[in-house]
This record gives structure tokens, sequence and C-alpha cells, in this order.
């Protein structure tokens, strides 16, 4: 059974869906809906939990690829999530840039996410955030901290 | 040695990792083999009050801590965890499991006093999380329902922790303790 963090930093520079445009560049902006109160802190800030460790770790982060996404896409994921939670409130999109979240280094100085594309037929702005390798439930914690305030700045 | 003696010895370390013990300095995990034993254990609970008794029923608990508006906020809140609807975040989100409920509200128990800055939130993988964010300050701590805790913390001296499936019954870390404690003040 391969490793499935085997190659993770090699697969961003391989189109991963024939639905994408192409592998997802460095300069572009990403996005991801914000709600609250799940997604918002009470000072107004992204609350970590919005980014679950094991989309991180293994499924991936789902994100819109701002380049590649319009008003109608953004619309439909916005309405999907107001329609699980009728007291849920959209705030923004947000946003944050790709080459911020490759950026960020782990504890040995290597590239903590990758972003790759994910496209589907219907939606193919879709990428992904994932963890570049396994780490600890802390150091993941860690990091999941800078990606969040990244968002929070981007 | 608890981790605040590991600060004081070592004021030129900015790092600590664990796992399932008191908070270890990161650089002395990377250059030597760490050395822990049971002193190292946090398992002073700092209310002398039964875990096991005093969650049997969440309710109680409630009722116990109607004077300290915060710890009943947090109760609250993480107890709806329990009854949100599948795929509640539009990713097949599910709802908290009661172990993952029990295990937070057993590790609030533990906190004297709970801080305004400490608020609680849940992520659709099923992780209840107790989160500080404040301008020098922060703190996440995780609860997956496994009778530990995760964490990644940072005091406003700039010291960052870390430390993985830390067993709630022992207690809390002492830092997490300081940090806390230092938000009250």
């Amino acid at each position: 059974m391969s490793d499935p963090y085997d190659d993770r930093r090699a697969r961003e520079g391989v189109q991963q869906s024939e639905n994408s445009p192409s592998i997802v560049d460095s300069s572009e902006n990403l996005l991801r809906a914000m709600f609250t109160p799940d997604h918002i802190d009470n000072k107004g800030h992204l609350k970590e939990q919005a980014i679950p460790s094991q989309d991180l770790s293994e499924r991936g982060f789902s994100v819109q690829r701002e380049q590649y996404t319009n008003d109608t896409l953004n619309q439909k994921i916005v309405s999907g999530w107001l329609n699980n939670k009728p007291e849920r409130e959209f705030i923004k999109l947000g946003k944050i840039s790709c080459l911020h979240t490759r950026n960020i280094n782990d504890q040995q100085n290597n590239q903590a996410f990758v972003v790759l594309d994910d496209a589907i037929e219907e939606n193919p702005a879709h990428a992904i955030i994932l963890t570049a390798e396994k780490y600890g439930k802390g150091a993941l914690k860690k990091l999941r901290h800078e990606l969040i305030e990244a968002f929070n700045q981007d | 040695m608890e981790s605040e003696n590991i600060l004081q010895t070592s004021s030129n370390l900015t790092s600590y990792i664990g796992s399932g013990l008191a908070a270890i300095p990161i650089a002395i995990i990377l250059t030597s083999t760490p050395v822990v034993n049971a002193d190292n254990i946090n398992v002073e609970p700092l209310i002398k009050q039964s875990i096991s008794d005093a969650f049997i029923d969440s309710e109680m608990i409630l009722i116990d801590s109607s004077s300290d508006s915060n710890r009943k906020l947090l109760i609250e809140t993480i107890g709806s965890y329990r009854n949100l609807d599948f795929n509640w975040d539009g990713y097949n989100g599910t709802c908290a499991s009661e172990e993952a409920v029990n295990n937070a509200l057993t590790f609030i128990s533990q906190i004297t006093n709970i801080p305004d800055a400490l608020e609680a939130g849940f992520s659709g993988d099923g992780e209840i999380g107790l989160f500080v964010r404040t301008d020098n300050i922060f703190i996440d701590i995780g609860f997956e329902g496994n009778k530990y805790y995760s964490f990644y913390a940072k005091d406003n001296n700039g010291n960052e922790f870390i430390g993985d499936d830390y067993l709630i019954e022992k207690g809390i870390d002492h830092a997490i303790l300081s940090i806390l404690n230092a938000l009250l003040v």
C-alpha cells in the first residue's frame, strides 16, 4: 500500500484533474467562503476550527481559485452552506495567496502545505490545500494557525 | 520538572514539544534523546472533585457552574455540537461524539477560573476545539474523543508549546495553565 504522503510536493507540478485549467500557480489567489458563527470568533477572526485538521492532512481543504471561479459558482457554494444551517450568515469570501500558503514552513524549514488543482466538471476552479507530509497533532495545529493568520491578513 | 522550569533554565529556547507528557523544548527533542519521567506529568487537578462524578450528567455541571457565565457558555456551546446534522458544514461534517463532548467538558472542569477569551469551536472532522486569540497569546486545544488532547500554544513572551495526545485525566499541562492564568491578570 502506497504512502498517501508520498510525493505531495512533487504533485504540485503535475496537473491533477483533467477538468482543471492548469496546475495552481503561486501567483493565484485562493478563496474560501466564511460563515458565522461556525467560522468566526468573538473578535471577527477566522476560527482555527474553520479548517479541519483532517482536511489538511488527508482529504484536502477545499478552496476556489479566484481567477477561474465566478459569481455563479461562488453563489452556488454559499447557498449550499446556508441551506445546511439556516441560522448561518455569510460573511465573506476569505482570500489567501497561493504563494503565502506555499511559503509556510514546518519546523525543519520545509514547505508545509501544497496547493493542488482538484477540479470537477461542474467546478473547474476547485483546488485543495494539503499538508506536504505527515505532522504530529500539535505541530499541525501550529501550521494551521499560520494558515489561519494568512487568511486573516490576505 | 515541569515546563515552566524548562523555560526558566532554557531561556534561549522558544519552542516546546511533547507527547503525552509535560511540554518539552523542541530544541532538546531535535538535538538529544528527550528525558521524560513520571515527574514530568502534571497530575494535580485544580478542582478537587472527581472528574467521573462531575460528568455523569453534563446538566449537573451547568447548574454547578451558573455563577461562571463563560463556563456556562462554553458548556452550552460544546454540548450543542452533539446536535449538528450530518453535512452541517457542507463537506460531510459529522456531529460531535459523546466522548469528544465529555472529554472537552472534563478538561474545562479542571480550569478554576475560565478566562473570557477562551472560546469553543468545532470542526467537520469531529474535533472539538478550545482556543484563545489575543494580541500576544494564542492557544488551540483539540479533543477528538479519545480521552486525550493535543495543543499548540504561544505565551505573551513568544514561547511556543506543542503537545500530542496528553491524557485528560492526568490534568492540564502546566504551560497551558500558565498561559490561561496570564489571561486573568
